[in-house]
């Protein structure tokens, strides 16, 4: 439920893993697609002019991964999507590693920068995910 | 009646625990709650103004109904990304 209890059910697009970066690239090619649109979230060395080593992320994990699993569904219907590909990290990311990926891939470019620009902001506003204190290097 | 308040992010701790049972009176919304907690916790206040509530996982108008044994989740200001 929180950032740290116990067990919990499996999560589709929430993980406590390093999230690698190269995911989305490494998706099978659909033929029916011809536009690719991939958005990385990557911790930044600096919060708020403070270096720090790491950000920590809170979920309030049963409502956060079924409302990215309706957005992702939401957004395939409006954009016609074929393949979209999203997970954001909790717990622990040290500056440099992906916080959140998202990966749309659809016929023509427009659809895809808007489903991925559409999905990004929706779980940036309404998603129950929560930056906490960042771990100040010494 | 009875709702479990949920205080999560921000808010966790803040509210005595971050697993609390609240007493309302049978057809208080989630406003009334939220009034409820602004007069327990005046620290918070600015807060849970800008905060919204889930019930069973699914965001809520401050002008719902509650019920006995609902789970309320109180969900200030997100900020993931």
């Amino acid at each position: 439920m929180s950032g740290e209890s116990g067990s919990r059910l499996t999560m589709d697009y929430l993980t406590r893993d390093r999230i690698d970066r190269f995911a989305w690239q490494q998706q099978a090619v659909d033929l029916r697609d011809g536009a690719s649109v991939e958005f990385l979230g990557i911790v930044r060395g600096t919060e708020a002019d403070h270096p720090i080593a790491a950000l920590r992320y809170e979920a309030y994990e049963p409502m956060a991964d079924r409302m990215i699993g309706r957005l992702i569904e939401e957004a395939k219907a409006r954009w016609g999507l074929h393949q979209v590909l999203v997970r954001h990290r909790v717990g622990t990311v040290p500056v440099g590693e992906v916080a959140v990926l998202i990966g749309v891939a659809a016929a023509h470019r427009e659809q895809a920068f808007e489903a991925c620009r559409f999905l990004i902001e929706a779980i940036k506003r309404d998603v129950p995910i929560w930056k906490t204190n960042g771990h100040r290097t010494r | 009646m009875t709702v479990k308040v949920l205080c999560l992010a921000q808010l966790r701790g803040r509210i005595g625990g971050s697993e609390t049972a609240v007493p309302l009176p049978n057809g208080a919304t989630g406003r009334d709650l939220l009034r409820l907690l602004k007069n327990r916790h005046p620290q918070v206040e600015p807060l849970l103004e800008v905060s919204r509530l889930a019930v069973n996982c699914e965001y809520v108008p401050a002008d719902a109904e509650l019920h006995d044994g609902d789970e309320v989740v109180i969900i200030p200001p997100v900020s993931g990304g």
